[in-house]
C-alpha cells in the first residue's frame, strides 16, 4: 500500500502513454482468426511509473499498487467497504483510478467486465466515462465495438460525457446508428448535449438542432424540444445576450412572450429593468411566463407575485403555479396561495388550481388529517377539492378507513355531493390513481356500481384483473354495460395479465358487445407473445361475431401499432 | 488552488483534480465553497455551482440542507443527490420539504434501496403521482428481492405504460439466475411472463451466454423465443459479432410478433421502444463487424441477410448498399 494523493495519481495514470488506439481505422483479422479486441491486450503499454511526491497536499487517499486486471477487479469490488467514510467523491476518485489502471493494464478485459455487468451493477458508464477522459477517440471507437446492448445500456452518459470535452461531435454522433434515439420528442443526450452547447455557443446549437424537414408539421413538433432545451440553457447563462436576441428575432418561438419565463429569473438577478420589460410583453398571455418560470424557480415567482397588486391576474397567474410547487412540501401555504389566485383560475388554470388543491390536502391528510378535516368542515369554498386531495391520500393508505370518512361525509349536506366524485378521482388513472382495486368500495358500498366508469376500470384492471371482468360481466348482465372499456384498454389489461382465465371468463358471457371485444382483445394481444394457445382457444369458440372478431385479429397479429412516440426505422 | 485550476485550460474541467479539492473544501468550509462558485463568471459558476452543493451535501447534510433550502431547481436537486450519497434518509425527508416534492422523490431512485422496507411502504400512500410511486415501488422490489425473492414478485404489478415484473426478474436474476428462471417458468402465460422472459435472457446472457442460450433454445417458444435470442446476441456480441449474427440467423429474419406493443386504447409502454428486432440487431452488429472487417461486413450483407431486408439492415449499421 503506498498513500498517493488521489489527483496526481489519476493525472498519471492518463499520461502514462494510454494510448490503445481501439481500432479508430478498423483493421480486423476475420471471423475465424483472434478476436481484435484480444489483440489489444498484447498491445498494452507497461505499467505507470511510481508516483511523484504529493502536489496537494491534504487531499491524501491510500490507493493500493493495482499490478493486474484481476487485481483491479477485486479492488472494485472492495472499494466502498475499503474506504467507508471517506468523502463520496474520493470513494469515485478511487474508482476511477482503478478503472483507469484497468484500461492501461487490459482494456479488452475491462470492457469485457462491462459487458457482464450490463445490470443495476454495471460499471459501463464509468468505464467510458473514464475512458473518453483518457482518450476519446479510442474510447469513441470501443464503443463502437462493445456489445450493442452496453451501447445502448450507456448511450446517454457516454454522449453526455464527450458533450463535455466536444460537443460538436457528440452531436454528430447521435446520428450515427448507435448513437440514435429511439425516441421522436424526449433524447436525454441530446437535451445534454444541447444545453452545453447552447451555454458555449447558443447560435451555433440553435443551427444545429434545426431538422431539415424544420417546415413540416413533424419537423415543427421536433424542433421545439430541443430549441427549448437550448433557450432554457441560453437563459440561466447569458440572460442579456438571449434578451437582445428575442427582440430582433422574427420567430415566434424566440419572442419575448416565449421565452419569459426562463429569462425572468435570470434577468431579475442582473437587469431587473429588462425584466419588468419582458414582464410587461407578457401582460395578454401569462401561461408561458407562470409555468416555466415556476418550473424554474418557483420562490423567485412567488416572491415577484407577492410585490404585485392583488388583482392583478398576471401575478395571481404566476403565483399559482409557483404555489403548486409547494403543495406537498408545505400544504397549509399551499392552500393559503392559492386561495389568492381563484379569481385568476378559469379555463386550464381551474384544473391547475384544483390539482393544487388536491395535491395539498392529500398530503395534509397524511401529516395532520385532524387539520385537514377541520378545514374541509370550516370552509365551504375548498370542500370540493378537500374532499378530494382528503380521500385520494385516504383510499391509497387504508380502503377501510376511507370508506368509513366517506359515510360521514354523506351524511353532512354540505358536503355529500363532492364524496363520490372524490371516491372516483382517488382510483381514477389520469389522476394518478394512488389506489386501483375498486372491489373493497364496492363491497362496503355497493350504491357506486353505476357510477364505476371506464377510467376506474382501468386502474381496477390492472391491480385486479379479474374482480374488474366479474363487475364488467355483472354490468353487462344487468343490461347497464360501462361505455369505453375497450378505448381505455381495459379489456387489454385483463387480456394481458391473465390470458388463459379471461378465455375462460369470456366462455360465459353471452353473445355482445362486450364478449366481441374482448374476443378480438384477447386474440390481438395474447397470440403477440403466446400464439400456440391464442390459436387453440380460438379454434375452441363457436361460430358467431366473437370467433369472427378474434381471428381477424389473428390475421393482423404481426402488425405493430404505430406509435407517434418512437421513430421510424 | 481552485483558481489556478479554472485559469489551467487544460485542468479547468480535470474531474481527477476537482473531485479531491471540492471533497476536502467542502469538508472544510462548504459554506465557502458555495460562496466561491457563486462569485464566478457564468460559465464557470454554471459548470461548478451544481456541484459545490452536491458535494457540501455529500460532506454535511445537515448544514448544507439548512442553507439550500431557498435554491432553484437545478443546484437544489444536485444537493439533493448528494445528500443522498451521505444520509439517504436525510436526502428522502429534505427532498419532501423542498418545491415538487413528488418529484424530488424520482432524483433519489438509487438512494430508496438503502431505507428500511416499511418506510418505503408507510411513504407509498403519499405518492400521488407516478414520479413518486415508481422509485418507491422498485426500491420496495429491491430490498424483497434480497430477502423474498417470490414476495418481489408478488408485490409488482404490471402496469400498462411501464411493466415492473420484468425489472424485477431481472434483479433476481443478477443474483441468482436459476432462481429467477424457476419463478418464470411458475407464472402463467401473460405479458409480463413474455417480457420477463427477455429480461432473464438479458440478465442471465450478460453472466453466461451459454447458459442463457441454452435455456432460451430448449424452454422458449416463438416469438418469445425469437425475441430473447436477439436480446443474447446483442449483450453476447461485444467480443464476437459474427457469433451473434449467427444468433440473429437463427432467431429468423421475419419478425414473430412484437409484444412490447399492446394492441386496444391509447397506451404507448415504454417497453415498445426497446423491444428487440432482427434488422435492428443484425445492423448493430454488422456496424461493429464492419469497423473490425470491412470485407467480411460487406460480403455478410450481400450473402446473408435477405434481399428484403438487406435494404432496412444496411441503413441501421450505416452501410452503402452495394449495387
Amino acid at each position: 500500500m503506498k498513500t498517493l494523493p488521489a489527483a496526481v495519481a489519476l493525472i498519471l495514470a492518463a499520461g502514462a502513454g494510454f494510448s490503445l488506439g481501439w481500432y479508430p481505422d478498423g483493421r480486423g483479422h476475420g471471423l475465424t482468426a483472434e478476436s481484435p479486441r484480444a489483440a489489444a491486450r498484447r498491445e498494452s503499454p507497461p505499467p505507470p511509473a511510481p508516483a511523484p511526491a504529493s502536489k496537494l497536499p491534504g487531499f491524501a487517499l491510500e490507493l493500493p499498487d493495482l499490478p493486474s486486471a484481476d487485481a483491479c477487479r477485486l479492488f472494485l469490488k472492495e472499494l466502498d467497504t475499503r474506504y467507508r467514510g471517506r468523502h463520496p467523491l474520493l470513494r469515485d476518485t478511487a474508482r476511477d483510478f482503478a478503472l483507469r489502471r484497468w484500461l492501461e493494464l487490459d482494456a479488452e478485459s475491462a470492457l469485457a467486465e462491462a459487458e457482464r455487468g450490463s445490470g443495476s451493477k454495471g460499471i459501463g458508464n464509468d468505464l467510458f466515462r473514464v475512458w473518453l477522459d483518457l482518450n476519446p477517440e479510442s474510447a469513441i471507437a470501443a464503443w463502437n465495438q462493445t456489445s450493442p446492448a452496453l451501447a445502448a445500456a450507456t448511450r446517454d452518459s457516454f454522449l453526455s460525457t464527450l458533450a463535455e470535452t466536444d460537443v460538436a461531435r457528440a452531436f454528430a454522433l447521435l446520428s450515427t446508428p448507435r448513437g440514435k434515439s429511439g425516441w421522436a420528442f424526449s433524447d436525454p443526450a441530446a437535451e445534454a448535449i444541447l444545453r452545453l452547447w447552447a451555454q458555449r455557443d447558443p447560435l451555433a446549437a440553435l443551427a444545429a438542432a434545426k431538422p431539415p424537414d424544420e417546415d413540416s408539421p413533424e419537423g415543427r413538433a421536433r424542433v421545439q424540444f430541443p430549441r427549448d432545451v437550448i433557450f432554457e440553457a441560453w437563459a440561466s447563462s447569458d440572460p442579456a445576450a438571449l434578451f437582445a436576441y428575442a427582440k430582433i428575432s422574427p420567430n415566434s418561438e424566440s419572442s419575448l412572450e416565449n421565452l419569459a419565463g426562463w429569462l425572468v429569473p435570470a434577468l431579475l438577478k442582473s437587469d431587473p429593468k429588462a425584466a419588468a420589460e419582458v414582464i410587461a410583453a407578457c401582460a395578454d398571455s401569462t401561461y408561458s411566463l407562470a409555468s416555466k418560470w415556476a418550473d424554474n424557480d418557483p420562490r423567485s415567482a412567488l416572491g415577484w407575485a407577492e410585490t404585485q397588486p392583488v388583482d392583478s391576474r398576471q401575478a395571481q397567474a404566476v403565483k399559482l403555479h409557483a404555489a403548486r410547487k409547494l403543495a406537498t412540501a408545505d400544504p397549509l401555504r399551499d392552500i393559503a396561495l392559492l386561495g389568492d389566485c381563484r379569481s385568476a383560475a378559469s379555463g386550464d388554470q381551474g384544473y391547475w388550481l384544483n390539482e393544487g388543491y388536491r395535491e395539498a390536502f392529500a398530503s395534509l391528510s397524511a401529516t395532520d388529517p385532524d387539520k385537514a378535516r377541520e378545514m374541509i368542515a370550516g370552509n365551504p369554498d375548498l370542500a370540493t377539492s378537500g374532499v378530494n386531495g382528503y380521500l385520494t391520500h385516504a383510499f391509497a393508505k387504508d380502503a377501510a378507513e376511507a370508506i368509513a370518512q366517506a359515510r360521514k361525509w354523506l351524511e353532512v349536506p354540505a358536503l355529500a355531493a363532492t364524496v363520490v366524485p372524490a371516491i372516483r378521482m382517488a382510483y381514477s388513472m389520469s389522476n394518478g390513481a394512488p389506489a386501483r382495486d375498486f372491489s373493497p368500495v364496492l363491497a362496503a358500498m355497493p350504491e357506486l356500481a353505476s357510477r364505476v366508469d371506464a377510467e376506474t376500470l382501468r386502474g381496477w384492471a390492472m391491480a385486479a384483473p379479474e374482480s374488474a371482468a366479474e363487475f364488467l360481466a355483472s354490468r353487462e348482465a344487468a343490461g347497464k354495460p360501462v361505455a369505453g372499456v375497450k378505448d381505455a384498454a381495459v379489456l387489454t389489461s385483463i387480456a394481458n395479465a391473465r390470458p388463459e382465465w379471461t378465455s375462460q371468463w369470456l366462455s360465459g358471457l353471452p353473445e355482445g358487445l362486450l364478449r366481441q371485444d374482448t374476443a378480438e382483445m384477447l386474440s390481438a394481444n395474447w397470440s403477440a407473445y403466446d400464439p400456440g394457445a391464442a390459436k387453440d382457444w380460438i379454434d375452441s369458440l363457436p361460430p358467431g361475431p366473437s370467433r369472427e372478431a378474434a381471428v381477424k385479429a389473428w390475421d393482423k397479429r404481426l402488425e405493430v401499432p404505430n406509435n407517434p412516440f418512437l421513430l421510424e426505422d | 488552488m481552485a483558481e489556478e485550476l479554472l485559469g489551467d485550460p487544460r485542468r479547468r474541467r480535470d474531474q481527477g483534480l476537482w473531485a479531491p479539492l471540492l471533497a476536502k473544501w467542502s469538508e472544510l468550509d462548504g459554506a465557502g465553497l458555495v460562496a466561491f462558485a457563486r462569485a464566478l463568471p457564468p460559465a464557470d459558476r454554471g459548470w461548478l455551482e451544481g456541484k459545490a452543493w452536491y458535494t457540501w451535501g455529500a460532506s454535511n447534510p445537515a448544514a448544507a440542507s439548512a442553507a439550500g433550502g431557498t435554491l432553484p431547481k437545478t443546484c437544489l436537486r444536485e444537493l439533493i443527490q448528494g445528500m443522498s450519497r451521505k444520509d439517504p434518509q436525510a436526502a428522502l425527508d429534505f427532498a419532501l420539504r423542498m418545491p415538487e416534492a413528488q418529484m424530488n422523490v424520482w432524483l433519489l431512485s438509487d438512494a430508496l434501496k438503502a431505507l428500511p422496507p416499511e418506510r418505503l411502504e408507510s411513504l407509498l400512500p403519499r405518492a400521488i403521482y407516478d414520479g413518486m410511486r415508481m422509485p418507491l415501488r422498485a426500491a420496495r422490489a429491491a430490498a424483497l428481492v434480497e430477502t423474498d425473492p417470490s414476495a418481489a414478485l408478488a408485490a409488482t404489478s404490471p402496469q400498462l405504460g411501464h411493466d415492473g415484473v420484468p425489472a424485477t426478474l431481472a434483479l433476481i436474476a443478477e443474483k441468482d439466475p436459476a432462481k429467477a428462471r424457476e419463478l418464470l417458468s411458475a407464472m402463467p402465460s401473460s405479458r409480463s411472463r413474455a417480457l420477463s422472459s427477455l429480461s432473464l435472457a438479458r440478465t442471465w446472457a450478460a453472466q453466461d451466454s451459454g447458459a442463457a442460450l441454452t435455456w432460451a433454445r430448449r424452454d422458449l417458444q416463438c416469438p418469445v423465443r425469437q425475441a430473447a435470442l436477439l436480446e443474447i446476441a446483442a449483450v453476447s456480441g461485444g467480443s464476437a459479432p459474427a457469433e451473434a449474427l449467427a444468433l440473429v440467423e437463427e432467431a429468423g429474419w421475419t419478425g414473430q410478433g412484437n409484444f412490447g406493443a399492446v394492441r386496444g386504447g391509447n397506451h404507448i409502454p415504454v417497453e415498445a421502444a426497446g423491444f428487440p428486432s432482427p434488422v435492428k440487431t443484425a445492423g448493430l452488429l454488422l456496424q461493429q463487424l464492419q469497423l473490425l472487417d470491412a470485407e467480411m461486413a460487406r460480403q455478410y450483407l450481400r450473402n446473408r441477410v435477405p434481399e428484403e431486408y438487406r435494404a432496412q439492415v444496411a441503413k441501421k449499421a450505416g452501410m452503402t448498399l452495394e449495387p
